[in-house]
C-alpha cells in the first residue's frame, strides 16, 4: 500500500516534465520516431525506480543511517566518533554514481588530473567536511560562521585558480552529493542529532550535514588543477553516446552495484562489531538495500534513455531554431519542472517533515526549491548567450546568501544549504546539463566557460530561495507567538477580575479543609499565572520587533496547529 | 460490547471529552476541517506510523503508513455527534482510515482554566475572531440535551474497549507489536520520543544523550485487555526494570473500528 502511495506520488511529480517534453515534441522540436519511444519506455522506468528507490530509502537506507548515527554517539567519546565519520563520509561519496561521470568530464578537460587521484581528493573532500559537520555539532558552533569561514576561503581561491577549471569545479560540489550520498548522510546526521536530544529546537543540528559536504569536491577540484595543471584546459568536447538499451542495463547495474556495495559493507562491519541489532531490523535494511538497488538501477537507466540524448537534442534546436528568448524561457519551464523529479529531493523533504515533527510542511520547500531551480536555468541560459563569466553572478548570489544566514534560524540555514547539494542531483546532471550542452553547441560557444556551471547556478538558487521561506516562517512563528502572549495577558486579567469579585464578596469563611485546600489550590493557580505571564512578558523583551496591535490577529486558527503551539 | 449512552443527565453535558484519533495521512486535512466544523476546541498533531498486518509485511516494509495522531477537546454534548460526522464525511470505519475515540476528564481542573479563558476571550471579542473557540453558553441545558440525544448510536462501541499506551526502548517496539499479534491485537500505531529524567543524563562535550524510545498505542478490545497486559509483563520484558511502561486508559466510545482489526 505504501508503495503505491509512492508510485502516485512520483508519478504526479514526473508528470510536469514529461509533459513538458511531450508538449516540445508536439509543437516546437519534434523527435525521431526511436528516439520518441525511448522517451515514453524510459519514462515509465524512471518513475518506477524512483518510487521503488525511495520506498528502498524509507525502509533501508534512512533506518541505516541513522542506527549508524545512534550508535556513534552512544559510545560518547570523540575520537571514535570523528573516525567513523570521515570513514562513513569517504565512503559514500566514492559510492556516488555521478562522481564516476564526473571524474571523467574533469579529466577530459584537464589531462593531467587523472581520474582516480580526483575521486580520491573529492571524497577525501567530503570526508573532511563530514569531519567539520561533527565538530560542529558536539562543540555547538554556529553553522553560519563554519560556512562563512569555508565560502570565504572558497571564493578566494577560486578567484586565484584556473578561471577555465572553476565551472567545472563548482559543478563537482553539486554533482557529489546525490541519490546515495542524500539519504545516508542526511539520516547519520539526523541520528546522531537524536541521539543527542537537540531535535526540535531552534538550534537543530540534524540539518547542514549534506550542505557542508558538497563543498569538499570544490575545493578538491580546485586545489588540484592550481597544483597540477601545467597545460591550459582543452575545451570539451562531448561524446555523444548512443548506447543500445541492453549495454545502458549494464553498466547502470554495474555503476549501482559498485555504489550500495560500500554501504553494504560499512552498514555489516557496523553490526558486527559496534552495534546491537535485532534481526528483523537487520533483515529489513537489507531488504530495503534491495530495493533501492533495483529503484535506484531502474531510474538512473529510465534518465539516461529517456532524458540524456532528449535533453541534448531539445537544447540543441531550440538554440538553433528559434530566438534567444524562447530559450530562456523554455530553460525555466525546465527548472520548474525539473527538481520535483529529483530523488533527493524527495528524501530531503521527508527527513525535513520528521525532523520538525509535520510543521514544516515539505511542499513548501518543493516549491521554493522549482521556483529557485527555475530561475537558476533561466539564468544559466542567458549567462550562456551572452558569455558571462560564472564567477560575475556566482560571487555576489554567494554573498548574498552568506548575509542571509545572519538573519535565518540556524535550522533553516542548514536546510537551505543542504537543499543546494541535493537539488543539484541525477536530473539536473542528466537533462538540464546535456540541454546546455546542446545550446552551447548550436550557438558555437565555449561548452567549458559557458554550458558547465549550470549544475552550481542550481545549486546555489536553494540558498537564496530556501532562506528566504525561512525568514517568511519566522516572521509568521513570531507573530503567534505574540498572539500566545496577548492570550496570557487575557488569562491574567481574568484572574485579577475573579480576585477583585472574590475580594468585594468575600465568600463565607468555613473551617472545612475542602474549602481550605480550595483556596489554596485556587491561590497557586493564580500565582502559576502570573508566573507565566511575566515569564512570557521577559521573552516578549527579548524578541526585536513586537508589534502589539490591539486586535488580536484575526486568523485565530492558527492557535489550533502544530504541536505544542497551546495557551498554556 | 455495552450499549450505555453517552450522556444521560443534562447537568454533565458541560464536561469534556479528549478525543484521540489516529487517521491516516492523505485524511489528515479532512479530519481536522470536521473537527473546527464540530466544536472540537483546540487540536495537536503528531506524526505516527502504523504497525504492518503481519511480520512479514513489516519485513517487507510495504505496509509503512504514515499516520497523524491528533488529541482534541470536545464538549461532551457535541462528542457523540462528531464521531457520527466521522462516520458519514470521513468514512472512517472501512480498514485502513483511522480510528477515533473519547477519553473521559471527569472534570480536571486544568480543563476548567483552559475554558475559562475560551469563556473570556468568546465574551470579549467579536466573533470573527473566535473563529476556532466555539463555545455556546447561550444554550440552555434542556437544548443541549436534545442536541445531544438526538445522534444515533449506530456503528459507535461504548465502554467496549480500552487504549494501551506503551512505552519502551526503541528496539524493543517490533516485540511488543509481534505479541499483540500473536494475541490478535492488530492496528497498532506508533510515536517516536526519547526518554530524560531517570538517569543522570550521559553526555558527551555538553550535549545529553538520551535514548531513543517508542510510543505503542493500542485500541484494545475490552476482553483481550487482560490477556495483553499479561503477555506484555511475561514475554515483552516489561517485568524487567528499566525496559519501560505500558497503561490503559478507558475508551469512553469509538468509532473507526473495522474488521480488520479482529482477525
Amino acid at each position: 500500500m505504501s508503495f503505491l502511495h509512492k508510485l502516485r506520488e512520483v508519478s504526479f511529480s514526473v508528470l510536469p516534465i514529461f509533459a513538458l517534453v511531450l508538449i516540445a515534441h508536439f509543437t516546437l522540436v519534434p523527435l525521431e520516431p526511436d528516439k520518441f519511444y525511448k522517451f515514453l519506455l524510459g519514462t515509465l522506468a524512471l518513475v518506477i525506480g524512483l518510487a521503488l528507490f525511495l520506498l528502498g530509502t524509507e525502509v533501508g537506507l534512512s533506518p541505516m543511517g541513522e542506527m549508524l548515527g545512534n550508535s556513534v554517539t552512544r559510545r560518547a567519546k570523540l575520537m571514535p566518533i570523528l573516525l567513523t565519520g570521515f570513514l562513513i563520509g569517504f565512503m559514500v561519496t566514492v559510492a556516488e554514481p555521478d562522481l564516476q561521470v564526473l571524474a571523467q568530464q574533469v579529466h577530459r578537460v584537464q589531462s593531467e588530473i587523472s581520474q582516480t587521484s580526483l575521486l580520491f581528493a573529492i571524497a577525501a573532500g567530503s570526508a573532511l567536511c563530514v569531519l567539520l559537520a561533527l565538530l560542529r555539532i558536539f562543540f555547538s558552533i554556529s553553522l553560519r560562521w563554519i560556512l562563512w569561514v569555508a565560502y570565504g576561503i572558497l571564493l578566494v581561491l577560486a578567484l586565484f585558480s584556473n578561471a577555465a577549471m572553476r565551472p567545472v569545479a563548482f559543478d563537482a560540489g553539486g554533482a557529489s552529493t546525490g541519490p546515495m550520498t542524500v539519504p545516508v548522510m542526511m539520516a547519520f546526521s539526523f541520528g546522531i542529532a537524536k541521539g543527542t536530544g537537540r531535535r526540535h529546537s531552534d538550534e537543530d543540528h540534524s540539518f547542514g550535514m549534506v550542505g557542508l559536504m558538497s563543498l569538499g569536491p570544490i575545493f578538491a577540484t580546485l586545489l588540484l588543477s592550481l597544483f597540477t595543471a601545467q597545460t591550459d584546459p582543452q575545451n570539451y568536447t562531448d561524446v555523444e553516446a548512443e548506447f543500445p538499451w541492453y549495454l545502458l542495463v549494464k553498466t547502470v547495474i554495474k555503476e549501482v552495484f559498485w555504489s550500495l556495495l560500500p554501504m553494504l559493507l560499512i552498514f555489516i562491519v557496523f553490526c558486527l562489531f559496534f552495534m546491537k541489532i535485532k534481526r528483523q531490523r537487520f533483515e529489513r535494511v537489507l531488504i530495503g538495500m534491495t530495493y533501492a538497488f533495483v529503484g535506484l538501477a531502474l531510474f538512473l537507466f529510465g534518465v539516461n534513455y529517456a532524458f540524456l540524448n532528449t535533453g541534448k537534442q531539445l537544447g540543441f534546436r531550440l538554440a538553433a531554431e528559434y530566438s534567444p528568448a524562447l530559450l530562456v524561457l523554455i530553460g525555466g519551464l525546465i527548472g520548474l519542472v525539473v527538481v520535483l523529479a529529483e530523488p533527493a529531493v524527495w528524501v530531503l523533504g521527508r527527513q525535513i517533515e520528521d525532523a520538525s515533527a509535520g510543521s514544516i510542511d515539505p511542499r513548501v520547500l518543493l516549491t521554493a526549491l522549482s521556483v529557485g531551480t527555475a530561475i537558476a536555468i533561466a539564468a544559466s541560459m542567458l549567462r550562456l548567450i551572452l558569455e558571462i563569466d560564472l564567477l560575475y553572478v556566482l560571487l555576489p548570489l554567494y554573498i548574498l546568501a552568506l548575509i542571509m544566514t545572519l538573519f535565518s534560524d540556524e535550522r533553516f540555514v542548514g536546510i537551505a544549504f543542504d537543499s543546494g547539494g541535493v537539488s543539484s542531483g541525477a536530473m539536473a546532471s542528466t537533462f538540464a546539463m546535456p540541454f546546455a550542452l546542446g545550446v552551447s553547441e548550436a550557438l558555437n560557444r565555449s561548452v567549458l566557460h559557458d554550458a558547465f556551471g549550470l549544475i552550481a547556478m542550481i545549486a546555489i538558487a536553494p540558498l537564496i530561495t530556501i532562506q528566504t521561506v525561512g525568514l517568511l516562517y519566522q516572521r509568521k512563528r513570531q507573530a503567534l507567538s505574540e498572539e500566545n502572549l496577548l492570550l496570557a495577558d487575557l488569562a491574567a486579567k481574568a484572574q485579577k477580575d475573579e480576585a477583585k469579585k472574590r475580594m468585594e464578596h468575600p465568600p463565607k469563611p468555613s473551617n472545612s479543609p475542602e474549602a481550605e485546600i480550595e483556596a489554596l489550590l485556587a491561590e497557586a493557580e493564580r500565582l502559576r499565572v502570573e508566573a507565566k505571564r511575566l515569564e512570557l512578558r521577559a521573552s516578549k523583551l527579548k524578541c526585536e520587533k513586537v508589534q502589539r496591535t490591539a486586535s488580536a490577529d484575526p486568523n485565530r486558527e492558527e492557535v489550533q496547529d502544530g504541536p505544542g503551539q497551546t495557551t498554556e | 460490547m455495552g450499549q450505555g449512552r453517552l450522556l444521560s443527565d443534562p447537568s454533565q453535558l458541560r464536561d469534556y471529552y479528549l478525543l484521540l484519533a489516529v487517521i491516516d495521512e492523505d485524511l489528515s486535512d479532512d479530519y481536522q476541517r470536521v473537527l473546527r466544523e464540530n466544536y472540537a476546541i483546540c487540536h495537536w498533531l503528531m506524526p505516527a506510523k502504523g504497525t504492518a498486518h503481519s511480520e512479514f509485511l513489516n519485513l517487507l516494509g510495504l505496509e509503512d503508513h504514515d499516520k497523524e495522531f491528533v488529541l482534541a477537546y470536545v464538549q461532551a454534548c457535541d462528542a457523540q455527534r462528531l464521531l457520527q460526522t466521522l462516520r458519514s464525511e470521513l468514512d472512517i470505519d472501512s480498514a485502513g482510515k483511522g480510528i477515533a475515540f473519547l477519553l473521559s476528564l471527569e472534570a480536571s481542573r486544568s480543563l476548567r482554566s483552559l475554558f475559562s479563558l475560551a469563556e473570556h476571550v468568546e465574551a470579549s471579542s467579536s466573533p470573527k475572531e473566535t473563529q476556532g473557540l466555539r463555545i455556546r453558553h447561550d444554550e440552555s441545558d434542556e437544548e443541549l440535551f436534545k442536541r445531544a440525544t438526538e445522534v444515533s448510536d449506530e456503528g459507535l462501541y461504548f465502554h467496549a474497549h480500552q487504549v494501551l499506551f506503551a512505552i519502551v526502548n526503541e528496539e524493543n517496539s517490533d516485540e511488543l507489536i509481534q505479541i499483540a499479534r500473536s494475541q490478535g491485537v492488530y492496528g497498532g500505531t506508533v510515536l517516536e520520543a526519547h526518554g530524560r529524567g531517570i538517569h543522570p543524563d550521559e553526555s558527551i562535550l555538553r550535549l545529553a544523550i538520551s535514548p531513543e524510545k517508542e510510543i505503542l498505542l493500542l485500541v484494545v478490545d475490552e476482553k483481550k485487555v487482560d490477556a495483553l497486559m499479561r503477555a506484555f509483563y511475561e514475554q515483552g520484558g516489561l517485568k524487567y526494570p528499566g525496559h519501560g511502561i505500558a497503561f490503559t486508559l478507558k475508551v469512553a466510545a469509538l468509532c473507526g473500528w473495522s474488521k480488520y482489526q479482529e482477525a
